[in-house]
This record gives C-alpha cells, sequence and structure tokens, in this order.
C-alpha cells in the first residue's frame, strides 16, 4: 500500500491476511478431524507483525517481515494420532470473525477521518 | 491462493462426511444379509480419510477419501435350517457388521458433517464483514 495509506492500515491489512490464512488452516484442520495421523497446524502472525510494528514506529510496514508463522497444534494426539480439536477449532473460527469484524471497524474509522481531513463526508 | 478456500475446503470436508454416511447407511442396511456358508458374506465398508496436499492452499486443501476397506474376521453362523441359503448342516451366514460401532459412527459422521457445515458459515462470514471494508 503507498501514498495515502499508513501505518495503521497496513497493520490491519495484514491482520486481515493474517487472518484469512488462520481461516483456511483451520477448515483443513475441521475437515481432517477423522483423518488418522493428521497433525492440525496453528497460524501465528500476531508475533511477527507486533515485531514488525515495534520496529517499524510510525514508518510503513515491511510486508516481507510479517509472514504468518505455522507451527504444529501442541495437543496429544488421540488414539489414531490425529491432533484436531474440534472444540477448539470451532471456538478459534468464533474469535477470528470478532477479530476480523473488529480489524474492518479500525479500517473504516481510519477511512472516515482520512474522508473527513479531505473534506467529503 | 484463491478467493473462496476456507469454503473450498469446508465442502471437502462435507463432500467427505456425506462418504462417509452413505457407506454407514450400506452397512446398516445390510445388517441382516445372510448368504451361504460357503460364500464370502456382506462385510461393513469401512471409509478411510486422507489429507489433501497443496491444492488450494500451501498449508493444506482438506480431505479426501483415501480408502474403502472391508471389515475383517469371520462373519457370525445362524442355526436356520428351513432357509434355502443354509447349507448341509442348517447354517446360513450372517453379515459382518457390528451395528453399535455403525451407529456410533454415524453420529460422528453427523458431527462431521455439521462441523464442515460451520466451517462454510464462518468463511461466508468472514467474507461478508471483508465486504463492509470502506463502508464507514
Amino acid at each position: 500500500m503507498s501514498g495515502i495509506g499508513d501505518v495503521t492500515m497496513d497493520a490491519v491489512t495484514h491482520a486481515l491476511s493474517g487472518l484469512r490464512t488462520r481461516s483456511d488452516v483451520r477448515a483443513h484442520n475441521i475437515a481432517n478431524a477423522n483423518t488418522p495421523g493428521f497433525r492440525a497446524m496453528r497460524v501465528d502472525f500476531e508475533s511477527n507483525l507486533a515485531a514488525a510494528l515495534d520496529r517499524a514506529g510510525s514508518r510503513r510496514l515491511d510486508a516481507d517481515a510479517v509472514e504468518a508463522t505455522l507451527t504444529p497444534d501442541p495437543n496429544l494426539p488421540g488414539p489414531n494420532g490425529n491432533t484436531v480439536s474440534l472444540e477448539g477449532e470451532m471456538v478459534g473460527q468464533m474469535e477470528d470473525n470478532l477479530l476480523r469484524s473488529a480489524m474492518v471497524n479500525a479500517f473504516n474509522f481510519k477511512a472516515n477521518m482520512l474522508r473527513t481531513a479531505i473534506g467529503r463526508r | 491462493m484463491g478467493a473462496f478456500d476456507a469454503m473450498d475446503i469446508g465442502r471437502t470436508g462435507v463432500g467427505f462426511a456425506r462418504y462417509w454416511l452413505d457407506n454407514l447407511s450400506h452397512n446398516v442396511a445390510n445388517v441382516n444379509t445372510v448368504t451361504n456358508p460357503d460364500e464370502e458374506p456382506f462385510r461393513a465398508r469401512f471409509v478411510v480419510a486422507g489429507a489433501n496436499g497443496a491444492e488450494i492452499t500451501p498449508s493444506g486443501s482438506g480431505v479426501h477419501v483415501a480408502d474403502v476397506v472391508d471389515a475383517v474376521g469371520d462373519a457370525p453362523l445362524l442355526y436356520s435350517p428351513d432357509h434355502p441359503l443354509a447349507n448341509e448342516e442348517g447354517y446360513v451366514q450372517g453379515a459382518a457388521v457390528d451395528l453399535a460401532g455403525q451407529l456410533t459412527d454415524m453420529m460422528l459422521a453427523q458431527r462431521t458433517y455439521q462441523a464442515n457445515v460451520r466451517t462454510i458459515q464462518t468463511a461466508k462470514e468472514a467474507y461478508e464483514s471483508a465486504l463492509q471494508i470502506g463502508r464507514g
């Protein structure tokens, strides 16, 4: 993003993209809740994003530095070697959706400020 | 990476659960199927899940039917001398189906179906909230 955007919009954009990766991985975990030996994965984008924001200060974010990381879920495997926690994924989906709404609200708040600044409502 | 990945992945899960339910229904429907003891009995079909690779997203793309295997073990012999399929000793062979196991699996398959439908619903809500970006 360039021109009119700033670090807030960058942060929101990367958070939305991280949430999107996470929901794809959750969908894959849920689809494989009965696959023998399947290891569930977790997506972490918050740590890299927070570190990149610390480094950037008020400057724009470096897009490469905010890649999401995938780690295996530390759940204990069930009798068939599967580590998917179905209820954990369901609760997670709900949390992700709330966080996504919050990000969209933050983006719209910022966009409204910009609209005010350029004299159009 | 496509626009509706989570939905596509959810769809593979729903498809798998439906196939699993189809096989379970087939097994339960044949729980009373008898054969001559010299022939192969009806054997319950078990569906084996396998994880998809990177077809839809790099991290994984849902689930597919990796294999369908028949139940192993001996089918029960039932004494029924008047039965047209009975052997000389008067026995017919029942089906190699564990009804209790099939019914508990049916509950699992139903929950699997519901969980994947929930994935699709959640993805739909996510895309709807994406449409609110910039609406102020």
